[in-house]
């Protein structure tokens, strides 16, 4: 019978975690592998251990069974290895077809004529001619030499593991269960995913050294066992009846969690979880689903400040909410107002004294024909443009208008700014009237009646709407007044300016008199510009 | 005891085996080429099992053609067995269970068990217990052989042979006392060596064609009896002068029988030293068409 001598080997045997380490360490990530754990076994192999190191002379050691029986069949399509333990337990390892397997269980995939297939060929061509205790020490022994993938190493040391737990006596029937390493198989079934954002999301602080891949395939942890790291299933069932040290993902599957425990997370894709999560030291996590939501709230949060950048008003529109901006708005508009009056007061004060007769007479033309002003003074503001566009066409046409072109340009936008002005200043006489007859005597009093001023008075109270309705906005009940009154300014200072301008057109710019001359109007059409107060 | 060549021939026997296995590590080992260029699908096998306190062992093997070699496994050994065959035409099988161990290779499935097709290079190479009382029976269809029971405790021991060339030797007397030898051959050369050494009470042959040669060297334990029975044949016998031999005729049909060294006494032919020969030997030949001759050796 085989006995180990080695306090290391007998160390080894009695724990297969360590064994395993040392396989992960080799370069190669952990391997997958459950370990049985009856505690007496176990307890059993411990001071067996400590035995065979404390007596290292003693013949025998940590080998806890005899191989009493060994078979190996090679041939160009499989190489397998059958062993039968002294206490009837059996281990039988075939790389057969492809497909490695223990016990009949599947352990993973290996290319024919690998690297692996090789390694397995070159172990079994060295244990041949062995029996008994030289063939359990070579198995015992033995390590995948270099060359191998990282799947092929993974294969490799599982079966390492599960020679070296079998020679130590922890191999059971229901003890170790194959590895699968199903990268390929993994990288297929992702580039088949459309949602591959949760199945990334997943792997988010994964261990993924640690991770064992199963993909297409049902898998049961079986009571009793552990598996070293986590596992990622892929299209299958994981029931977990024992222990798993690490995190589980499962897409795309069912998730069994009985009297399992998993010692991390559970994170779901697309899959669901049956029995209780009670077993589950970590977090359970529905990845997609938390990937839907989180869709979900991003869409909601890009769709609130979509509308919240949609709502919020520029700058020049903005409404003044509070109070200060209110009044900060209501002054803008009151320097705006007076900036304009003193603007338009200043020119109609210049064209008062300069051409006070022709003001008249625009005045005269607005107060006889209002309407036709104004229909006048819209067309000819609509025609402005075009026939500014059109005369600089026809003058470059002209050879000769070459030269005018150069005056026409700057001077006609000039000639109707300065029409629009004038006749803007000849309503202002008539506003300005039309308020001093309301309040003449204060203003009799203040004010002497003059043209200047009356037409200044007329300009100021054309700008007074925009004033006041700007300030009424300031109040909180007054505000739909003011703006009223705001909007009633611009369309009655445009009707003005509409009115005023026709009626420079019909008078010819203050030349020709329209219609009768009322003797008993107020303006006198002397033409000495006098007022007639 | 051990005779020189009986040594040598184990050595050979050895060299043999080892031969075997470095062309089963290159097929393992994958040196054997690659596959579909060779027309067959070789296999090997081997299977093995330790000595587990087992009081005897009955073995069974039944093969179909190619080399046969039984010899003694290593100490602690109960059996190992060494395979190589096509396994497209052949099944091998290795059971044991309770004592009883059952080894062969047969024909596959949907395969004509007509021996002629079989690929000659397949080949059984089975090691037995030394130490433990074995009951033999060997079924062996064509090819070649080798019994080398040296160094076996055989308690039983049947062979049955088809047309083969077999070889049966014991260099060391057999520790267990055999009931029986019974060897049974059909169209074939049969050659047993150290019949003394099987400590057996009787040995029968029968012989349906061919040659058999039986030398009756070794150390009798105790005094034997051959009986042999063939159809058409030549049957040596090569004894010891040492040896007290007497030959019998029950039945004897246009055979010749040489028996220079013996003298006739009534209707049986003895040595001349039969009456003072620590062992002896009576041997009955039944012969229907062929030769019986007897050598004497050192």
């Amino acid at each position: 019978m085989y006995r180990c001598s080695d306090p290391d080997r007998a160390a080894r045997g009695s724990r297969l975690k360590p064994r395993h380490a040392t396989a992960a360490a080799g370069g190669g990530r952990a391997p997958f592998m459950e370990v049985a754990l009856p505690s007496r076994r176990m307890a059993l192999l411990g001071v067996a251990a400590v035995l065979c190191a404390a007596l290292p002379a003693m013949p025998a050691g940590g080998q806890e069974r005899a191989v009493v029986s060994n078979q190996i069949e090679v041939s160009q399509s499989e190489a397998s290895l059958h062993l039968e333990f002294s206490d009837g337990e059996r281990l039988a390892i075939a790389f057969s077809g492809g497909r490695a397997t223990v016990n009949g269980e599947s352990l993973g995939s290996y290319e024919l004529g690998g690297a692996a297939d090789r390694e397995w060929r070159s172990l079994l061509a060295r244990v041949l001619p062995l029996s008994d205790g030289p063939l359990a020490e070579a198995l015992t022994r033995w390590r995948p030499g270099p060359g191998l993938s990282v799947a092929e190493r993974n294969l490799m040391a599982a079966v390492g593991g599960y020679l070296a737990g079998a020679l130590a006596g922890a191999v059971q029937s229901n003890a170790p269960v194959p590895v699968e390493d199903d990268a390929q198989e993994l990288l297929q079934a992702m580039a088949r995913r459309e949602d591959r954002d949760a199945f990334v999301r997943a792997l988010d602080g994964v261990d993924a050294e640690a991770l064992t891949v199963l993909v297409g395939r049902d898998h049961v942890v079986r009571a009793g066992t552990q598996v070293e790291g986590g596992i990622l299933l892929v299209g299958g069932e994981l029931d977990v009846r024992g222990r798993v040290r690490g995190d589980v993902i499962v897409v795309d599957g069912t998730l069994a969690l009985g009297s399992g425990r998993i010692d991390g997370d559970v994170r779901l894709v697309d899959s669901r979880l049956r029995g209780s999560a009670g077993g589950v030291a970590g977090d359970v996590a529905d990845m997609s689903e938390r990937l839907r939501r989180e869709e979900l709230e991003n869409a909601a949060r890009i769709r609130a400040e979509v509308r919240r950048e949609l709502s919020r008003p520029t700058r020049s529109s903005r409404p003044a909410n509070s109070f200060v901006s209110r009044v900060r708005r209501a002054s803008r508009v009151t320097f705006d107002a007076l900036t304009a009056f003193v603007v338009t007061g200043l020119f109609g004060w210049l064209v008062t004294v300069l051409a006070g007769g022709r003001v008249g007479v625009v005045a005269r033309a607005i107060s006889r024909q209002p309407a036709r002003s104004a229909v006048v003074g819209l067309a000819g503001g609509f025609a402005a443009a075009p026939a500014y566009l059109i005369g600089i066409a026809v003058l470059v046409a002209t050879m000769l208008g070459i030269p005018l072109l150069i005056a026409w340009v700057p001077l006609f936008p000039l000639a109707v700014l300065a029409a629009a002005l004038v006749g803007l200043v000849g309503v202002a006489d008539h506003v300005g009237r039309w308020v001093l007859r309301r309040s003449r005597r204060w203003l009799d009093r203040r004010y002497p009646g003059r043209p200047s001023r009356v037409r200044l008075v007329g300009l100021g109270a054309m700008f007074v709407p925009w004033v006041a309705g700007a300030w009424l906005q300031v109040l909180p009940l007054t505000g739909g007044v003011g703006e009223a009154l705001r909007v009633a300014g611009t369309v009655g200072f445009i009707l003005a300016l509409a009115t005023g301008f026709g009626a420079v057109i019909l008078t010819r710019g203050g030349v020709r008199p329209t219609g009768w001359v009322d003797p008993y109007d107020d303006f006198g059409d002397d033409g000495d510009g006098d007022d007639p107060w | 005891m051990v005779t020189r060549n009986g040594r040598s021939r184990r050595a050979a026997a050895r060299t043999t085996r080892r031969s075997v296995l470095a062309g089963a590590l290159a097929a393992v080992a994958g040196l054997a080429g690659p596959a579909g260029l060779d027309a067959q699908r070789w296999k090997t096998l081997t299977s093995a099992r330790q000595v587990t306190g087992e009081e005897d062992l009955r073995v069974r093997v039944d093969y179909g053609a190619g080399v046969l070699t039984v010899r003694r496994g290593d100490a602690g050994e109960l059996y190992s067995a060494l395979f190589h065959f096509d396994e497209d035409w052949a099944l091998p099988r290795a059971e044991y269970a309770r004592g009883r161990l059952e080894v062969g290779l047969s024909a596959s499935d949907g395969r004509d068990s007509d021996l002629g097709d079989w690929p000659d290079e397949a080949s059984l190479d089975l090691e037995l217990a030394g130490g433990v009382p074995l009951d033999i029976e060997l079924n062996f269809g064509a090819g070649q052989a080798e019994l080398d029971l040296t160094g076996l405790a055989v308690r039983k021991l049947v062979v049955n042979t088809g047309a083969s060339e077999s070889v049966i030797r014991v260099d060391e007397a057999n520790p267990e006392r055999m009931e029986s030898a019974r060897i049974n051959v059909g169209a074939a050369g049969l050659r047993v060596d150290g019949v003394g050494n099987m400590n057996a009470d009787r040995v029968a042959v029968k012989s349906g064609l061919g040659s058999v040669t039986l030398r009756l060297d070794g150390e009798w334990a105790h005094d034997g009896h051959v009986v042999v029975s063939m159809g058409l044949g030549a049957l040596r016998l090569q004894a010891p002068r040492s040896l007290g031999v007497r030959l019998r005729r029950p039945g004897s049909f246009l055979a010749s029988i040489e028996t220079d060294g013996l003298e006739k006494r009534g209707k049986v032919y003895q040595s001349a030293n039969w009456e003072r020969a620590e062992r002896r030997v009576e041997i009955e030949i039944t012969a229907v068409l062929g030769s019986v001759d007897l050598d004497w050796i050192p």
